[in-house]
C-alpha cells in the first residue's frame, strides 16, 4: 500500500472548513495536516508541512485564496484545488486553465474524484508543474475578469506576509517576472505580479505609467527635472529617482505638468 | 371663282392668321421672360416672332394700300417687310444648328450659322439698295437668298443627320419652302397668279411659325389656336352643309317671306348650329387633346394612381410614383416632392417650378409635390389643377393610415419590449436580492451544523426559508418595517451560524414603527453588504447594526431614517462612488425609493472616520401614516 496524501484546508469559516474536514477524514488514502483560517495562515502552514493538496477557500479576509498560490514559494507550491461557494468569473477562469475546484455545499464524490486525481499526479513532476502553470494562469485570468480595486498587498517577508497599503506604495518597478515595490518611507519588497496586472487593480487617476516598466504614485512626485531628449527624471518623496520614457513623457506632461 | 378677287382676299388672310400666330409667339416668349426662365435659346423665338410680326403686319399693310386704297404702297415698307422676310431664314438655321454641342462639329455648326446671318444682312441690303433703282422687292435681293438657302440646305442636311427627332425635318422642310418662296417672288412681283401660288409665295412665314409653335409651344399651340380653329372649320363645315342640303331647297321650294315651313326650318338650323357648337367644341378639344398633344386620358391616369396609391406602403412609395406618373402626364420634366416640417415660415416656390401642391397629411411631417417647368408653353388647366388636388388628397389619406398603421405596430413592439424589460428587470432583482454566495455558503453552513447540532440546523433552516419566501413574495409591492426586519434578522442569524463569533449584531428598530410601510428589500442588501465588506473581508471580523428611528424632514412631515452600519473597512470616497455605481444592488434600492417615494427619499453612503461604514436610508412618510402606526403600535 502506497503512501497517503497528504491535504490541508483552507478557509475563514469553521463550519465550512468542518465540513470539509470531516469528509476528508472518511477517505483512507487522505491524511489532513491542518486547517487555516485565512490566506496568511494558509501560506505559513503550506511552507510548514508541505502537502500534496490544498483545497483553498476562494473568498478569505485580507489574503485571498488566489493571492496565497502568488506568494508560495514556487519550489513549495502543492496542487491546488479551489474551493468557493458561488463565484461565475472564477469558475470561468479554473474552466479555461483547467485548474480544478469545489463548489460549495461540496458533494462527497466530487471531492473523492478531486483527491484520487491528485493521487494520480503526486509521482508526475511534470504534471505538476504544469498544474501550477495552470493555476497561476487562472489568477491572472480571474483578477482581470473583475479588477476588484487593490487595496492592500501581501508581501512576503522572511517568514511572514505583510499587507503593504497601495496608500504607502511610491513606485512599482517591473524586473522581469517580478516587481519591486518601493514604499514612501522606502521600504522595498519584491512580490510575483505583472505591472500591467497590478495597475489595472490601482486607481488610475492616483497611479502613472512613467515607462513600460515604471509605475509611481503621483502623490509622491515631488521635483520634475527635464532630461536632454525631452524626457524626464522624478525625484519621488522617498528620495528615489526614475526615469521616464519619451512616450510617457508627453502623457506626463498633459497630466501633470499643466495648470 | 377668278383668282383677281381671290388673291386680295388670301392674302388678307394669311397676313392676318401669319400676324395672329407671330404675335402669339411673341406673348409666349415674353411671358416666359417675365417668369424669368431666360435663357439664351429664348432670344430666338423673340428674334423670330419679331420678323415674323414685321414680315406680316408691314405686308399687310402694303397689300392694303395697294388693293383697298388702289394705289402703290411706300417702297420703304415693301423693303422692310422682304427684309425681315429674308432674316427669318437665318433664324430658322441658327435654332437648327444651335443645339448641337458636340464638339466635333460645334466650330462649323457656327460657321453656317454666321454665313446663314450674312445671307440675309446682304440680301437686306440689297433690298434697300434697291430703293434706289425702284424695283422694290429686288430681284437680286431674293435670289441671293433662294440660291444660298437652298445650298445650304444639303450641308445642314448633312451635319444634322444624327440628330434624333422630327423638329430637324420640319425646320427643313420650312427652310426648302422659304428658298422656294423667295425664287417665286423673284420671278413674280404677286397679284396674277393662282390664289395657290399666292399663298405659297407669300405666306411661307407660316409653316416656320406653326413648326416653331408645334415644336416649343405645342400645348399653347394647340390650346389657344387650333381647338378653336378646328371647332370653327367644323362648325362652318356643318353650317356649309346644312345651308346647302336643307336651306337651299327649302328656299327654293318656299318662300322666304310667307312660308312658315321656311321661317321655322331656319329657325331650327340657327337653333341647331348655336346648340351643336359646344358639342364641336367638346369634341375638337378632345381631338387636338389626345391627337395633337397626346394628353394623358385623365379618366384612365385617375383610376391608375388610386390602384397605385392604395398598394403602396410608404409614404415615400406613394409620392414616388406620384413623381414618375404625374411627369409624363403634365408633360413636366420633373415632378418632385419634398418634406415639408411643422414649422416653416413661407411657401417659397422657385422659379423653375410651376405648382406646389400641398400634401395635407393630418400629423407632420407633410409633403409638397413641386411641379417643375411645363413643356410646350403649357398651363395647368382646371381638369389638371383638379387631378392633383383629387391626387393630393388621396395620398394624404394613404400617409395617414399608413402611418397610423405603422404607429400601432411600433407601439406594440414598444409594450413587448417594455414587458421584457421588465422580466429581465425582475429577474435581475431577484438575483441580486438573492445572492447565489450567499445562498450556497447558508446551505454549506446548515449542512455542517445538521453534523454539529440538529437542532440548529433546523433552526437556521427555517430562517432561510423564511428568507426565500419573503423575497420571492417582495417583487414590487410594499412591505411593513416589521415584515422587513424580521427578514433581516433571519438572514443575520443564517450569517452569524457561518461566521460565528467573527460576526456580532446589533438591532434597534422601536415597536412603534414596526407598521410603517416602506418598499421591500430596502434594508436586507444593506446589511448584506455590511457583512460583506465589514465582517467578510476582516479576519478578526466586526459588528453590524441595525437601527430605525423618525426624524421631522424638511417639508413638515416626518422621514423614516434607517441606519445600517459595519466596522471594518473604511472605503474612500471614489471605492463608495464605484460601489454605487457597479452595485446592482445599492442602485435598485436607490431605483425602487425614488419611484416608491419620488426624489424626497435617498439613500446615502459614507465612511466612518473611526474605521467602518454607514448606510443611511431617507423615507418621507405621509403624517397620517404616522399617526396611523402610533395608534396601532400603542393598541397593540
Amino acid at each position: 500500500m502506497r503512501e497517503k496524501l497528504r491535504v490541508i484546508i483552507a478557509d475563514d469559516e469553521r463550519p465550512a472548513r468542518s465540513v470539509l474536514a470531516a469528509l476528508l477524514r472518511s477517505f483512507d488514502d487522505v491524511d489532513l495536516l491542518g486547517e487555516a483560517a485565512n490566506g496568511a495562515e494558509a501560506v505559513e502552514l503550506i511552507e510548514s508541512v508541505h502537502p500534496d493538496l490544498a483545497l483553498l477557500d476562494l473568498q478569505m479576509p485580507e489574503v485571498h485564496g488566489l493571492e496565497v498560490i502568488r506568494l508560495i514559494r514556487k519550489n513549495r507550491m502543492p496542487m491546488v484545488a479551489f474551493v468557493t461557494a458561488y463565484d461565475e468569473y472564477a469558475v470561468r477562469a479554473f474552466e479555461l486553465n483547467a485548474v480544478d475546484y469545489l463548489l460549495k455545499p461540496v458533494e462527497a464524490p466530487r471531492l473523492r474524484e478531486t483527491i484520487s486525481r491528485a493521487i494520480d499526479r503526486l509521482d508526475r513532476a511534470d504534471l505538476r508543474s504544469k498544474d501550477a502553470k495552470n493555476v497561476r494562469a487562472a489568477a491572472a485570468d480571474y483578477d482581470a475578469a473583475i479588477a476588484p480595486p487593490l487595496r492592500r498587498i501581501p508581501v512576503r517577508k522572511k517568514n511572514e506576509i505583510v499587507l503593504v497599503s497601495v496608500d504607502q506604495i511610491a513606485s512599482a518597478v517591473a524586473d522581469g517576472e517580478i516587481l519591486h515595490l518601493t514604499t514612501l518611507q522606502g521600504e522595498k519588497h519584491t512580490i510575483t505580479y505583472r505591472l500591467k496586472d497590478l495597475e489595472a487593480r490601482l486607481d488610475a487617476e492616483r497611479f502613472l505609467r512613467l515607462s513600460r516598466g515604471t509605475l509611481a504614485n503621483v502623490e509622491a512626485i515631488t521635483k520634475v527635472t527635464p532630461m536632454p531628449g525631452g524626457t524626464y527624471q522624478l525625484t519621488l518623496s522617498n528620495g528615489q529617482q526614475l526615469q521616464t520614457s519619451r512616450f510617457h513623457s508627453r502623457l506626463l506632461r498633459e497630466r501633470l505638468l499643466r495648470f | 371663282m377668278p383668282s383677281q378677287s381671290l388673291a386680295p382676299l388670301v392674302h388678307l388672310l394669311g397676313f392676318l392668321s401669319g400676324a395672329a400666330l407671330y404675335a402669339m409667339l411673341f406673348g409666349l416668349v415674353a411671358r416666359r421672360r417675365g417668369s424669368q426662365e431666360a435663357e439664351v435659346h429664348d432670344k430666338l423665338p423673340l428674334v423670330t416672332s419679331i420678323l415674323g410680326l414685321t414680315w406680316n403686319l408691314s405686308g399687310l399693310a402694303a397689300y392694303g394700300i395697294r388693293d383697298l386704297a388702289a394705289r402703290e404702297p411706300p417702297a420703304a415698307l415693301v423693303a422692310l417687310a422682304y427684309a425681315a422676310l429674308g432674316f427669318l431664314p437665318a433664324v430658322a438655321v441658327h435654332s437648327v444648328l444651335r443645339a448641337d454641342d458636340r464638339k466635333r462639329t460645334a466650330g462649323m455648326a457656327g460657321a453656317f450659322i454666321f454665313c446663314a446671318y450674312a445671307i440675309s444682312a446682304i440680301a437686306g441690303v440689297l433690298m434697300f439698295a434697291g430703293l434706289g433703282s425702284g424695283q422694290v422687292p429686288s430681284r437680286l435681293a431674293l435670289q441671293t437668298l433662294t440660291w444660298s438657302y437652298a445650298a445650304l440646305i444639303a450641308p445642314i442636311l448633312l451635319l444634322t443627320r444624327r440628330r434624333p427627332g422630327s423638329g430637324r425635318a420640319w425646320s427643313i422642310l420650312a427652310l426648302a419652302l422659304f428658298a422656294v418662296s423667295a425664287l417665286h417672288l423673284s420671278n413674280h412681283q404677286g397679284g396674277q397668279e393662282s390664289w395657290f401660288v399666292e399663298v405659297v409665295g407669300h405666306h411661307a412665314s407660316i409653316p416656320l411659325i406653326f413648326t416653331i409653335l408645334y415644336q416649343d409651344f405645342r400645348f399653347a399651340l394647340a390650346d389657344l389656336f387650333l381647338k378653336r380653329a378646328l371647332t370653327l372649320i367644323v362648325l362652318m363645315a356643318v353650317a356649309a352643309g346644312l345651308y346647302f342640303g336643307v336651306a337651299v331647297p327649302t328656299l327654293a321650294r318656299h318662300d322666304f317671306r310667307s312660308d312658315v315651313v321656311a321661317v321655322g326650318t331656319m329657325l331650327v338650323l340657327w337653333a341647331g348650329t348655336a346648340i351643336l357648337y359646344p358639342a364641336l367644341r367638346q369634341g375638337a378639344a378632345w381631338a387636338v387633346d389626345r391627337l395633337v398633344l397626346r394628353r394623358a386620358d385623365y379618366r384612365k391616369l385617375r383610376i391608375e394612381l388610386a390602384d397605385r396609391i392604395e398598394s403602396a406602403g410608404t409614404a415615400e412609395g406613394i409620392l414616388g410614383t406620384l413623381s414618375d406618373m404625374l411627369a409624363p402626364a403634365l408633360s413636366s420634366p420633373e415632378v418632385t416632392w419634398e418634406e415639408v416640417a411643422a414649422s416653416r415660415s413661407e411657401v417659397q416656390a422657385p422659379g423653375r417650378i410651376s405648382a406646389v401642391i400641398p400634401i395635407v397629411t393630418a400629423e407632420y411631417p407633410r409633403y409638397e409635390l413641386l411641379i417643375g417647368p411645363l413643356r410646350g408653353g403649357r398651363r395647368l388647366l382646371s381638369d389638371d389643377v383638379h387631378l392633383l388636388n383629387d391626387v393630393a388628397i388621396a395620398a394624404a389619406r394613404r400617409i395617414d393610415v399608413i402611418r397610423l398603421g405603422s404607429e400601432r405596430v411600433e407601439r406594440a413592439a414598444r409594450e413587448e419590449e417594455m414587458k421584457r424589460l421588465a422580466a429581465e428587470a425582475e429577474l435581475r432583482a431577484l438575483r441580486a436580492q438573492m445572492n447565489p454566495h450567499f445562498l450556497f455558503n447558508a446551505l454549506n453552513t446548515i449542512g455542517f451544523l445538521i453534523r454539529a447540532s440538529p437542532v440548529r440546523a433546523h433552526a437556521t433552516l427555517m430562517k432561510l426559508t423564511a428568507l426565500l419566501r419573503s423575497v420571492l413574495r417582495s417583487s414590487g409591492s410594499w412591505t411593513t418595517l416589521g415584515e422587513e426586519m424580521d427578514l433581516v434578522r433571519a438572514y443575520l442569524e443564517i450569517e452569524q451560524a457561518r461566521f460565528e463569533e467573527r460576526l456580532q449584531v446589533v438591532v434597534d428598530v422601536p415597536e412603534e414603527l414596526q407598521l410603517l410601510r416602506i418598499p421591500p428589500l430596502v434594508v436586507q442588501p444593506l446589511v448584506e453588504n455590511a457583512i460583506k465588506h465589514g465582517i467578510a473581508g476582516n479576519r478578526r471580523g466586526g459588528k453590524v447594526s441595525v437601527s430605525a428611528h423618525l426624524d421631522p424632514g424638511d417639508g413638515g412631515g416626518e422621514n423614516l431614517v434607517l441606519i445600517v452600519r459595519n466596522t471594518g473597512s473604511t472605503p474612500s470616497a471614489v471605492e463608495i462612488a464605484r460601489g454605487r455605481m457597479g452595485g446592482v444592488g445599492l442602485q435598485n434600492i436607490e431605483r425602487r425609493l425614488r419611484h416608491h417615494h419620488g426624489e424626497s427619499a435617498r439613500l446615502t453612503l459614507s465612511s466612518l472616520g473611526a474605521g467602518g461604514t454607514i448606510a443611511e436610508v431617507v423615507i418621507p412618510l405621509a403624517a397620517e401614516a404616522v399617526a396611523e402606526a402610533h395608534v396601532v403600535a400603542r393598541g397593540a
